[in-house]
């Protein structure tokens, strides 16, 4: 009896760990029409393309899945650029086959970025916040828990964000951008991670590439 | 033995659990992309007549596009006793990369000929001076480096005049004519945007006629348009 308590014991406090193994981030497509010829000059002209990969699945009722990588084209980030901000913005399903998610943290660490230098564009100049969770009682790091796209400028025109890509690091432990406080019966959880640049007099620069990584981490 | 079964069996539990782990995909990436391009801006700021000129910029915002229109009126002698006539439009620009400013006459009406005593584009004179940065965020010392065109760095609201109260002019607008690169620089600005008072670099542009018994005219009209350029 006592060998039985034990191994019950021990699935509880397994479950959670073995429920993360099938967790996976997902890219939420945008509606096509969004990015498209028809959508809004200010949003086409603001909002540089979203490209995502869908791949295969054994879901029912899904042939296809979005994958878990995704790039935001931000376009020209020289003053040439009008726009108050630059700005594009993803949308983020945590999925969970088995129907429930207990406690857990989103967590993000910067992989990449450009090359510092005299004037250049760097991680600092990249505003980034969480929005629109949909999670059991997210409490969101009040160090994201803005959208970069409402930043006010300085008498120079620099954005004052309230996170950037800088202060998520690069090493480990990640940076926190939330975590629930309960547990969540479904299969889908959502988030929308926000980016946003400030066109400025930056140093000339070819293609800039900043990737950001994000994690699901139980607890 | 019954004991035995059971601790075996939450091993096995255990097993098929702890594996799982290792096979995770609980991360994504998001890369985003963008680029710099050289980039350049040039502004009105301020305006500064010498005697009767007056003028005013659309908008008339400090830092707005510049769109100048300077009139000096009346510019016969014993009408106008001005010894010059005219202002000092001072512009901003700013720069990510080394810029090369150019200007030409790209419209003018009512100007005639010298021989036939005429006011003529020959009789507006021309220049570049004042040349400042304009804050912190500007980037190594443009106002320094820069290099103005020759014939161009002379003000001519200060310049002599002959025995018939002509002027001596370094440069005119019809050296515009054609369009001519004005003046060339090093990057301006070091960050900021277009709209930071702090990573520009501060230029007067001078036009001045002295007056004289002209044929009368009115009006008379030309129209200066400048291009800053990051070649």
């Amino acid at each position: 009896m006592r060998a039985f308590v034990g191994v019950a014991w021990l699935l509880l406090a397994l479950a959670p760990r073995a429920a993360v193994a099938q967790y996976e981030i997902e890219i939420e497509l945008p509606d096509p029409t969004f990015f498209g010829p028809d959508a809004p000059d200010e949003i086409r002209h603001r909002i540089g393309p979203l490209l995502a990969e869908r791949v295969a699945t054994d879901r029912p009722g899904e042939d296809s899945r979005p994958a878990g990588i995704a790039v935001i084209d931000l376009g020209d980030l020289s003053s040439n650029n009008p726009a108050f901000l630059v700005s594009g913005w993803i949308r983020i399903r945590v999925y969970s086959p088995s129907g429930f998610f207990p406690p857990y943290r989103i967590e993000a660490r910067a992989l990449s970025g450009p090359v510092p230098g005299p004037g250049n564009l760097v991680p600092s100049d990249v505003g980034v916040g969480v929005i629109d969770v949909e999670a059991q009682r997210p409490r969101i790091d009040p160090d994201f828990d803005s959208d970069p796209r409402t930043a006010p400028k300085n008498v120079d025109d620099e954005p004052i964000f309230v996170g950037t890509v800088a202060s998520l690091g690069t090493g480990f432990p990640r940076s926190r951008l939330y975590q629930t406080r309960g547990w969540y019966v479904g299969n889908y959880n959502y988030f929308t991670i926000v980016f946003a640049v400030g066109p400025q007099f930056y140093t000339p620069a070819g293609t800039q590439d900043l990737g950001v990584e994000l994690a699901i981490v139980l607890g | 033995m019954k004991k035995t079964l059971s601790l075996v069996a939450a091993g096995l539990v255990v097993a098929s659990l702890l594996p799982v782990d290792a096979f995770a995909q609980s991360t994504g990436n998001v890369n985003i992309v963008g680029r710099v391009d050289k980039a350049a801006a040039i502004r009105w700021w301020s305006f500064a007549p010498t005697n009767s000129g007056v003028g005013s910029n659309a908008p008339a915002t400090q830092n707005g596009a510049l769109d100048f229109s300077l009139d000096v009126s009346d510019v016969a002698a014993g009408n106008n006793l001005d010894s010059y006539t005219g202002g000092a439009v001072q512009m901003m620009i700013r720069s990510n990369a080394p810029f090369n400013l150019t200007a030409q006459v790209t419209a003018s009406s009512g100007f005639g000929s010298v021989a036939a005593g005429d006011i003529a584009l020959t009789d507006v004179g021309f220049g570049l001076s004042g040349l400042t940065n304009s804050g912190p965020k500007v980037f190594g010392d443009p106002a320094t480096n820069s290099v103005v065109s020759p014939g161009f760095s002379a003000d001519p609201a200060v310049a002599s005049k002959d025995v018939d109260e002509e002027p001596i002019f370094s440069a005119t607008i019809d050296d515009l004519s054609g369009g001519v690169q004005i003046i060339s620089g090093p990057r301006v600005s070091n960050r900021g945007g277009v709209g930071s008072p702090n990573n520009g670099m501060l230029i007067d542009t001078s036009y001045a006629i002295g007056p004289q018994f002209y044929s009368p005219t009115d009006p008379i009209q030309a129209t200066v348009t400048y291009t800053l350029a990051t070649p």
